[in-house]
């Protein structure tokens, strides 16, 4: 499982920074995100306003360290008694798809952290006032991003809960119409257009 | 559509309520415990510095010559810094809200979190432990173990102690 999703990494990267990049363009023209092999780099350019124009700030993010709970939700998956090979199936897309979506948002979490790092050294050296505020958004950068486990263990228990694991029921045909002069249904004897079909 | 999702809201009512309770009061005791500075300068660092000398205590009983300075500790074949993640807080913070989130009696919960809490934090003493370890016998691999390997047996195990709960404690005292 783990070479597996270590040679899908770059792809990960790919499908990640594209959404990203495209959202946090409507948010701030200012960043530029991009994959590269199993890195997302992301570029944040100063405004003329602040003093430092043109000046750049990148970091690059990891994307095994926001991804590596994926093995973890699949080896989850797989231990998981499913009522059959569909519904083990299922419950596995499933995660793997919400595991996957769920890159995006620590991307541009990502994002926004490297943005405030620049304006944090603007603020920091055009006035007199410390302002971290980077510092506490790594923090819950931390949390969000690099608990793969957990957020492994979450999504796992999400599709236990909303029976993912089971199979659906069949769904309920409606009744044959009854002629109206055969015998009813329910066993009378009578006649269905004397008895329920009244 | 409108009404698929109405009947899949009905019908996983129950599911759906403890999975959001789940999701709000895991962030909130990361936030509180990890990411709100108060706590975090407050309770968490001299929690690390804690666990330090407890690490150290340890692998000096074998031999390892450590000294601790701060969440520093320091030998002549490795050193650890006990930082944010080694903390054991993410781990307490899993088992704390699939007990709180968990429809059952009070007192399942209470057992719950006093026999839990306490078992995972010896694990992440464990793994610390572990790591020490792992970076004296086989220092070209001990970035992986640690990020990858360890951090995920916490949570392994964790969830391990959250399922055992539920099947012989919460499950039996559950509210309708």
């Amino acid at each position: 499982m783990l070479p597996l999703w270590w040679q899908a990494v770059d792809a990960l990267a790919a499908m990640a920074a594209v959404p990203a990049s495209w959202i946090y363009g409507l948010l701030d023209p200012r960043v530029v995100i991009e994959a590269d092999g199993k890195t997302i780099n992301v570029f944040v350019t100063a405004t003329r306003e602040s003093g430092f124009g043109g000046q750049v700030h990148s970091s690059g993010l990891r994307v095994d360290t926001v991804t590596y709970g994926l093995p973890m939700l699949v080896a989850l998956v797989l231990v998981t008694r499913a009522d059959s090979i569909r519904a083990k199936s299922r419950a596995l897309a499933t995660g793997l798809i919400v595991m996957t979506a769920l890159t995006v948002p620590a991307v541009l979490a990502w994002a926004k952290l490297v943005s405030l790092q620049l304006d944090d050294r603007i603020t920091i050296s055009t006035l007199t006032a410390s302002g971290n505020r980077s510092d506490f958004f790594y923090y819950a950068f931390h949390g969000y991003a690099f608990s793969q486990p957990v957020l492994a263990v979450g999504v796992w228990l999400g599709l236990l809960m909303l029976g993912l694991f089971k199979s659906r029921p069949a769904p309920k045909s409606a009744p044959a119409p009854v002629a109206r002069n055969a015998p009813c249904p329910c066993g009378s004897g009578k006649k269905y257009k004397r008895c329920c079909g009244r | 559509m409108i009404d698929q999702a109405k009947e899949f809201f009905s019908a996983n009512r129950k599911a759906l309520r403890f999975l959001a309770l789940f999701g709000l009061i895991f962030g909130a005791c990361y936030f509180l415990l990890a990411v709100a500075p108060g706590v975090r300068f407050g309770l968490i660092r001299p929690y690390t510095e804690l666990l330090a000398r407890a690490v150290a205590a340890i692998i000096n009983l074998f031999g390892a010559g450590a000294t601790v300075q701060g969440a520093l500790v320091s030998s002549p074949s490795f050193s650890i810094n006990i930082a944010m993640g080694c903390d054991g807080v993410e781990a307490s913070s899993l088992f704390l809200a699939g007990v709180l989130a968990f429809p059952t009696t009070w007192r399942a919960r209470l057992i719950g979190l006093a026999l839990g809490i306490p078992l995972i934090h010896a694990i992440n003493l464990a793994r610390l432990v572990g790591l020490y370890y792992a970076g004296v016998l086989m220092p070209s691999v001990v970035d992986e173990v640690h990020v990858y390997v360890a951090q995920t047996i916490v949570i392994l195990l964790s969830t391990a102690i959250l399922i055992f709960w539920l099947d012989r404690f919460a499950v039996q005292h559950r509210r309708a």
